[in-house]
């Protein structure tokens, strides 16, 4: 009978090996590494979004941008534009992740944004969230 | 004790010192980093190596040619080289 294989990231298996190091860089060690490849996905998207397009040497059109629109009027089509383009962003740089939804919720009276992202990686059953505060 | 290590000295820009950055951390840290996709943290800071890099070795560079005399660009080394040549050349103003 068959059933839902489940996918393991080798690297998961191993307590020793690390993927990469958590944001931000603030731990005892400065580094703090992380053993998951969940993990890692949700530092990368973190580091992606705070980059902003042209801040990377040698890499200029890395980066998510999302700081420029701090200073933008809120309207509803602004709001719905910053969802496609964090969604063709997030296709174009992180192929192998899985967009569940992309909420953006606005606060007026606080002059902030929230951006939360949900998705899974396909085949191994990891479903995260990530959610960004710009204030 | 020194710890010997196979470094490559024969890269000079860009995007030699990262993926030389990137092959020494495969193989003399295989344990202690593993994600070296572009989005990564890590790759962040090798990016920034590879940059310093980079402009320290088109400084390098420059400096190396300013030395010799079918070579030189400032119009200071040309002067000076060609003194030691024997040459004594006036300024015209």
């Amino acid at each position: 009978m068959a059933f839902g294989a489940r996918r393991v990231f080798p690297k998961d298996l191993q307590p020793r090996v690390a993927i990469g190091f958590n944001l931000p860089i603030n731990g005892d060690a400065v580094f703090t590494p992380n053993y998951q490849t969940k993990d890692a996905i949700k530092n990368n998207l973190i580091n992606y979004f705070l980059t902003n397009p042209g801040e990377r040497p040698g890499n200029p059109e890395f980066g998510g941008g999302l700081r420029e629109f701090i200073f933008t009027q809120m309207q509803n089509n602004n709001i719905e534009y910053l969802k496609d383009d964090i969604q063709t962003k997030i296709e174009q740089e992180f192929g192998k992740i899985n967009l569940l939804s992309i909420d953006v919720l606005s606060q007026l009276d606080n002059n902030s944004i929230i951006v939360q992202i949900k998705y899974n990686i396909p085949n191994t059953g990891v479903n995260d969230e990530l959610e960004l505060n710009f204030s | 004790m020194a710890i010997n290590r196979n470094i490559s000295y024969l890269n000079k820009d860009f995007s030699d010192f990262r993926s030389e950055l990137i092959n020494f951390s495969q193989t003399y840290f295989p344990n202690t980093y593993t994600d070296f996709s572009n989005a990564s943290p890590g790759i962040m800071f090798m990016e920034q190596a590879s940059y310093v890099g980079d402009v320290l070795s088109f400084y390098l560079d420059t400096q190396v040619q300013e030395t010799f005399l079918q070579y030189a660009k400032q119009s200071n080394n040309l002067y000076e080289l060609a003194y030691m040549f024997g040459i004594n050349l006036k300024l015209q103003v």
